[in-house]
């Protein structure tokens, strides 16, 4: 299955600044990505940027990775780059489009 | 009783009408999920129903009318639920094969139940109050009661893991809401099919034998409709209580 960009590009970051191999990497931003309700390939970068905040640290520290909160935030303000980018579309964004006025758009209260 | 079981149906069918088109519409823009849920609602819920209805009240009118009218309205529900598949799987699985393996078996087994149903000349068996005599309905009901209820599990799952999403801000409160409407929806429609199989196992005649059925299944309706347009049609003062509680 196919991880969305945003989701190998966590993955990959977490390979290079700490000791997880390839597959812990991805397993866990998988975990984490998951536990916030999130598909691995359709995450957009501002939702991957509130689970670097909000769940990954806590993730990571787990895994007895040092300074997980400013790993994160650090991987985090490497997301602007995919600011522009289009996600693909997800069953979330169907349906906030399927009522009677006929509106469109991604995202949520963020 | 009986009014429940006709405003049960007339509201149903009205529901479907309503977004199934306004769905067509806002679908003609390629928006493939519109599509396929429009389709599914004005074939399989408003025009197969209307037909099907036509066709009961026709129980003086030629086999050859009743059998044309029964045959039109059923294949059209069938239609609709293959959209409803289809819909499942272009939104909740686009990329997996197993989804799409499912939908695939779906559609072969939607067709091989309509031929089997008009060959073995059971389905006249939804207009008349005969008993059937073979298997051929309930098995075929059962096959087409698979597309809601796959559909209403999808929702109710999606609507698991948004409510994660509502806790970090990433979902707004009235789009969580409105998938477990749709599961509620699709979980009456499947529901309904439910008593129609029981009925044809125990009794083998349909719900037009059964007064208490109609009334169940009416009932059932009455809650797909209103979940159906609270979803597609919230009011203000729901939206404003959605908005003020993300």
């Amino acid at each position: 299955m196919a991880a969305s960009e945003v989701f190998d590009w966590v993955a990959d970051q977490l390979v290079e600044r700490t000791m997880l191999t390839r597959l812990e990497a991805r397993g866990t931003v998988r975990l984490v990505v998951r536990d916030a309700g999130l598909n691995p390939e359709t995450v957009a970068a501002f939702q991957m940027r509130i689970v670097l905040t909000r769940l990954m640290p806590s993730a990571l520290e787990k895994r007895r990775i040092e300074g997980a909160k400013e790993l994160c935030a650090t991987i985090a303000d490497t997301l602007d780059s995919f600011e522009g980018s289009t996600p693909r579309e997800d069953a979330y964004d169907v349906f906030e489009r399927l009522e009677g006025r006929g509106s469109g758009g991604t995202g949520g209260d963020e | 009783m009986k009014v429940v079981g006709l405003a049960g149906l007339v509201l149903f069918m009205l529901a479907a009408l309503v977004i199934g088109l306004r769905l067509l519409w806002l679908g003609r823009k390629r928006r493939l999920p519109e599509l396929l849920m429009g389709i599914a609602l004005f074939a399989g819920g408003f025009l197969a129903f209307a037909l099907g209805t036509l066709g009961k009240l026709l129980l003086e009118a030629s086999d050859e009318t009743r059998l044309t009218l029964t045959v039109l309205g059923l294949s059209l529900e069938y239609i609709g639920n293959v959209a409803m598949v289809l819909f499942a799987w272009r939104v909740f699985h686009a990329r997996k094969l197993w989804a799409m393996s499912v939908a695939t078996i779906f559609v072969v087994g939607a067709c091989t139940m309509l031929t089997v149903e008009i060959v073995s000349g059971e389905l006249l068996r939804y207009s008349d109050t005969a008993p059937i005599t073979g298997p051929w309905v309930p098995l075929a009901l059962g096959v087409r009661a698979l597309a809601p209820a796959w559909l209403a599990l999808e929702c109710f799952r999606f609507h698991a893991s948004l409510r994660k999403r509502l806790r970090l801000g990433l979902a707004k409160r009235l789009v969580v809401q409105r998938v477990a409407l749709w599961g509620v929806a699709m979980l009456g429609v499947a529901l309904g099919y439910g008593v129609s199989i029981a009925l044809r196992l125990v009794y083998g005649t349909g719900l037009a034998a059964h007064p208490w059925a109609v009334t169940l299944v009416s009932s059932l309706l009455l809650v797909t409709a209103a979940a159906l347009a609270l979803a597609f049609f919230p009011p203000a003062a729901y939206r404003r209580r959605m908005e003020r509680t993300s």
